[in-house]
């Protein structure tokens, strides 16, 4: 784990040394200054005050000197915390973008925010923290070992003995610790989901008047928290006093053992005094490492959180091939997919569709006909067959190949909160404004931006109810006409557009699809009638395929599906 | 900070036996040095070893006495962090769940989760700090200059004055950085927002290949928040630095002293005896500073904490109880309605009746009003002049209003967990049977009885399911309700039209239940008593479906638009 943390610090190893050396100094004028002052009551006892002003402007470049290498040590690691949260942060979105599809359909996305905020700033508080008081204490090991031994070899053997014991008590407190401390992270994960969740459908759970059943499972959610939270902390707070049980025991021992070898004039009196001095010296890191260490616990936790995320796998994208010219044609050939192994969906599927084709999907809601498209753009992968694009296999291709072919218009139209003009060049970036008007003018969406506060810069937010779903869909249509793909998929596209509306788009749709090869789901039968293929799926699989007035003439489903449009409007 | 302080009330108890524990357990430690010197001047001088041993097991035992008592602290300071956490949690929620439309809108999401876990969490570890250490500081500090003032009144004055020099400081430090905490946590709220989008929006991102764009954003994000910790962390490493300086300088003027009052010149003991009590003081502040930073942190979470919990929560509704046998079920008296952040008004002097058991199409273009229309009936946004059965829509109790209207949304909202526990938001005390033969009515049986029927596991926001599913389950809830008034805005635009007319053949059944149909299709609406059309907030009719067609302009060009006649006939 702390190899991986290197490594992830390989941009400011630099600065690490840094910190290091920087320790170092503070630390050896730290350790100075004692014996300045020593030297200087010495000679104020014997009444010698002609060398004091020499050693007093000798002290205070040795505070200075203190002063600036500790503020120094502090800004390197705090620079070091802060840059490491950044890239971690990074890092882990970049690795998140290689995710597959399926990843962010089952993982609550709160629980992924939350290991991106508060995960993170727990790792960095940990690392700062970490840092600046293992640096210093190292240090201060070292050089107070040194001067023990420079007194008496047996006292410094004795004083080393103790510090075992230190190591090994706040051992086992870290790994009772742990799981408390990985629970509470877990925990506070899932409350974060909930509370998203929650949030996400407020309107709903306060129309129902559900507010009550909401607080009972947040606060059993919160009492969980509550149980690992106070455990994690009252067990991480242990090491602190236990480390300084130990320090303060063998701070008696040292002086007991002390005394028995000045009784047998092994040692003077002043060297058991400067031994008490220096066990203290000796074991205050060890006190302050083990006061950290509730912080460490929780970034520890956090990081394995954090690099499970990194060690999931990443969906393969090995596809060299490319087209330039894409024609459009595509053929399925015995697919098979199931959105869990267990229940296949799609069972040898197999369909072919010629150059410039329009081609409809019908079928009831449920039949797999988004699954189709899911499966065209590689958001999920096939669990047998191939699909190929101009006689191109798709998995010799990369995702990003594929998909630069295709422009797609979702019934959920996702529209990132950003100013107009930047929403409809999504699929384009860098289009003029004049390209971007003259699209939506072509949709029909011109005349309600027009109409916003600051038309195209009007900035549109995420929830908010500036524009109804059917004008988010116009703007969507915009988008993908802006970017004028090879092929174009529409899944329900027009679901939210009002019919008079409607007809505008139609048109300009009539255009895009002119040559090209295109796939349309929609329920509204009449906008695929003139269709050159029409599908009619059930339960995963295509049970009929032709024209709309060949399919009226087989009398199968699809005339059945048409009828009852007919018919319910007859009953009127 | 202060304001939040009534909450640690129910944690009196912990506040108060927590810190008396830490502080016996400092005296007990500042004691045993003193023992250790009887030890040596008695035991070593007189070369008895039975007085070092007796000494030896005192300093052992009141060495275990201390740690029991630091035990009880942490313990207590456990028990009251987390608890006074949990404790606002649960009270946070309570005013998330009571905000209005506006207020929610307002805050957004993102910042919503933060404050209720990430500040939430710095505040725990204050209250925590407070209890394990805040007493301890200055306890000692106060020790150090009180025994200083007994040996020496004169030279205690120059380490007094360290003390308003340490506050100055301190002051600065907490005035200076807290805004910059602020500015911290706002720029994660961005941070966390951004991440919201990008999981949920994922198949529109790879779908046009903006992995990139996305990537930039949030490397900018990240960086500006590594840019804002670094601001702190620049005033913040200046603090320790300064306060070694400041106590430092004490003890240079201290040997100053010492040099100047020669030849007569300061017992050694005593010298020796201030630079300990300095020294003592100095290690005391840079446990303060360290607590500082995680105060000025604390500070500004409480800030956003108490920003939310002081918001007014601006729902005034009545305390009616009792709904009026009218006939009249829904009245409009001349209603207009502007969004808060609107230029124009969404909807223009509205004017109607609505008859109980009437079943009323609203039908008009993208951006009429129609949803507006739905939310203002459902109280989202406060409307004076509407009378729900003869009482203003405002003076029903909330929970009577809830059983009196139900909204069947467009954009299903579902909650992970089973189906049946997705149903019991709308009725917790339907049975079984209740539940399926609502799902009967949705025409949700059949696909809920082929998976795991009512035990059937759903996603959060209904992920595993097909948008036409989704609506079916949402319609379910919404029938489950058994409201007087049940308005379904556009609830069937995922459903194809077999679906969508049995769905209506099936609540057509519910014949003393008001319904409003809000739809595109004027196939939904045919057989409705009678139609509302709605042009750009405006009525521009109401009537049965062949007296609008005759009479009213917009209503003839939607129904020409969607191929339907005056007979209702389907001409395609």
């Amino acid at each position: 784990m702390l190899k991986r943390l290197y490594r992830f610090m390989k941009g400011y190893r630099f600065l690490l040394w840094w910190a290091m050396f920087l320790a170092i100094v503070s630390v050896v004028f730290h350790l100075y200054a004692p014996l300045l002052i020593g030297d200087m009551i010495d000679a104020l006892s014997m009444h010698d005050g002609t060398k004091i002003p020499f050693q007093l402007v000798h002290l205070i470049i040795v505070y200075i000197g203190y002063a600036l290498s500790n503020w120094g040590m502090m800004l390197a690691s705090n620079q070091i915390a802060a840059s490491f949260g950044d890239t971690l942060r990074k890092k882990l979105f970049d690795q998140l973008e290689h995710f597959p599809i399926s990843f962010f359909d089952t993982h609550e996305h709160g629980d992924l925010i939350s290991r991106f905020t508060n995960d993170i700033d727990m790792i960095s508080d940990g690392l700062l923290q970490g840092l600046s008081t293992c640096l210093s204490g190292i240090v201060t090991v070292v050089l107070a070992i040194i001067f023990m031994i420079q007194i008496n070899i047996t006292m410094t053997c004795i004083v080393l003995l103790c510090a075992p014991f230190t190591y090994v008590v706040a051992k086992t407190i870290t790994q009772r610790s742990s799981k408390y401390f990985i629970a509470q992270s877990k925990n506070l994960g899932a409350l974060n989901a909930y509370t998203q969740e929650m949030l996400n459908g407020i309107r709903t759970l306060k129309a129902y008047h559900h507010e009550a059943n909401i607080k009972d499972t947040f606060q059993a959610f919160n009492e969980t928290l509550y149980t690992s939270g106070k455990n994690a902390q009252f067990y991480g707070s242990l090491s602190n006093p236990s480390t300084r049980l130990v320090t303060n025991a063998s701070y008696t021992i040292i002086g007991v053992c002390g005394a028995i070898l000045a009784i047998f004039k092994g040692i003077t009196i002043g060297n058991i005094s400067s031994f008490l001095i220096y066990s203290n010296t000796f074991s205050k890191p060890f006190n302050e490492v083990s006061g950290v260490m509730t912080q460490l616990q929780a970034a520890y936790a956090s990081m394995r959180r954090i690099f499970a995320l990194f060690d999931i796998e990443e969906e393969i994208d090995n596809g060299k091939e490319s087209i330039a010219n894409v024609q459009g044609k595509i053929t399925f050939s015995h697919v098979y997919f199931g959105y869990d192994q267990e229940h296949m969906l799609m069972k040898d599927l197999s369909l072919s569709i010629p150059v410039g084709c329009r081609v409809a999907i019908v079928g009831r809601t449920g039949a797999g006909k988004t699954t189709l498209i899911n499966l065209l753009m590689r958001f999920y992968e096939l669990n047998g067959g191939v699909i190929y694009l101009d006689d191109i296999d798709i998995t010799h291709m990369s995702r990003n190949e594929l998909r630069s072919h295709f422009g797609m218009v979702l019934q959920d139209t996702y529209l990132f909160e950003d100013t107009l003009y930047h929403i409809l060049s999504y699929g384009k970036q860098g289009a003029s404004k004049q390209e971007v008007i003259a699209c939506a003018k072509k949709s029909g969406a011109h005349t309600f931006i027009e109409k916003l506060p600051n038309s195209y810069d009007t900035v549109l937010k995420a929830n908010s109810s500036y524009l109804s779903q059917g004008q988010r869909q116009l703007l969507s249509i915009t988008r993908v006409m802006l970017m004028n793909p090879s092929i174009l998929i529409l899944d329900e596209a027009t679901s939210n557009i009002d019919t008079r509306s409607e007809q505008v788009v139609a048109s300009a749709m009539e255009s895009l699809m002119e040559n090209r090869t295109s796939f349309v789901i929609a329920h509204r039968l009449s906008t695929i009638i003139h269709s050159d293929l029409i599908l009619v799926m059930e339960h995963g699989n295509i049970i009929e395929q032709g024209t709309h007035d060949e399919l009226l003439k087989q009398k199968g489903a699809y005339e059945k599906l048409y009828q009852s449009q007919f018919i319910k409007t007859q009953d009127a | 900070m202060k304001s939040l302080l009534p909450y640690l009330k129910p944690f009196k108890k912990q506040c108060v036996i927590g810190p008396l524990c830490k502080w016996i357990e400092a005296i007990l430690e500042l004691i045993l040095p003193t023992i250790m010197a009887f030890m040596i001047d008695q035991g070593v001088m007189k070369s008895d070893m039975r007085i070092v041993f007796t000494y030896g097991s005192l300093m052992i035992l009141m060495v275990f006495i201390g740690f029991g008592f630091s035990l009880v602290c942490q313990y207590q300071a456990a028990i009251a962090s987390q608890g006074f956490g949990t404790n606002m949690r649960n009270l946070l929620l309570e005013k998330i769940l009571s905000l209005s439309y506006e207020d929610l809108d307002r805050f957004g999401e993102a910042t919503l989760i933060n404050r209720i876990s990430n500040d939430v969490n710095q505040l725990q570890v204050a209250v925590a700090m407070l209890i394990r250490l805040v007493i301890r500081a200055p306890f000692i500090v106060l020790g150090a200059v009180l025994m200083a003032m007994f040996l020496d009144f004169q030279l205690s004055l120059i380490l007094i004055a360290t003390i308003p020099l340490i506050a100055l400081t301190l002051y600065v430090f907490l005035y200076v950085t807290t805004p910059l905490y602020s500015a911290y946590q706002e720029k994660l709220d961005d941070f966390t927002h951004l991440l919201e989008q990008n999981f949920a929006g994922v198949r529109v991102i790879r779908a046009f290949l903006s992995q990139r764009k996305e990537s930039a954003r949030l490397m900018e994000i990240s960086q500006d928040l590594k840019n804002r910790m670094m601001r702190i962390a620049r005033i913040s490493s200046l603090l320790q630095p300064f306060h070694a300086l400041i106590v430092n300088g004490a003890i240079v003027i201290l040997l100053w002293n010492g040099w100047i009052a020669l030849p007569d010149g300061i017992p050694a003991g005593t010298m020796v005896a201030f630079i300990n009590y300095a020294t003592q003081i100095l290690l005391a502040l840079v446990a303060v500073s360290n607590l500082i930073v995680i105060f000025t942190r604390a500070n500004a979470s409480a800030k956003r904490v108490n920003e939310l919990l002081a918001c007014e929560t601006k729902e005034h509704y009545g305390c009616v109880t009792a709904i009026k046998d009218s006939s009249t079920a829904i009245v409009f008296s001349n209603v207009s309605f502007t969004y808060p952040f609107g230029k124009r008004p969404a909807l223009r002097n509205l004017s109607f009746e609505i008859q109980a058991g009437e079943t009323i199409g609203v039908i008009g273009g993208t951006g009429s009003g129609k949803s507006t229309l739905a939310s203002i009936l459902m109280r989202s946004y406060p409307c004076d002049q509407i009378t729900i059965f003869g009482q203003p829509i405002a003076s029903y109790d909330p929970s009577t209003f809830a059983s009196l209207v139900t909204l069947i949304p467009q954009k299903s909202e579902l909650f992970s967990g089973t189906l049946k526990e997705n149903l019991h938001v709308a009725d917790a005390s339907a049975n079984d049977d209740a539940l399926w033969s609502v799902l009967q009515k949705a025409q949700a049986k059949d696909f809920v009885s082929e998976k795991d029927g009512l035990h059937m596991r759903i996603e959060a926001q209904g992920k595993n399911l097909s948008g036409g599913q989704k609506q079916r389950i949402c319609i379910a809830r919404g029938l489950l309700r058994k409201s007087r008034i049940l308005i379904f805005d556009d609830a069937f635009s995922a459903l194809d039209f077999q679906t969508d007319a049995q769905i209506r053949n099936a609540i057509a059944k519910e014949s003393d239940c008001t319904k409003i149909l809000i739809s595109q299709r004027v196939a939904t609406l045919l057989n409705c008593d009678r139609i509302l059309v709605l042009d750009d907030g405006a009525v521009a009719g109401f009537a049965p479906h062949k007296e609008l067609f005759d009479s009213c302009v917009t209503y003839r060009e939607i129904c020409v638009s969607q191929a339907i006649g005056r007979q209702g006939v389907s001409a395609c």
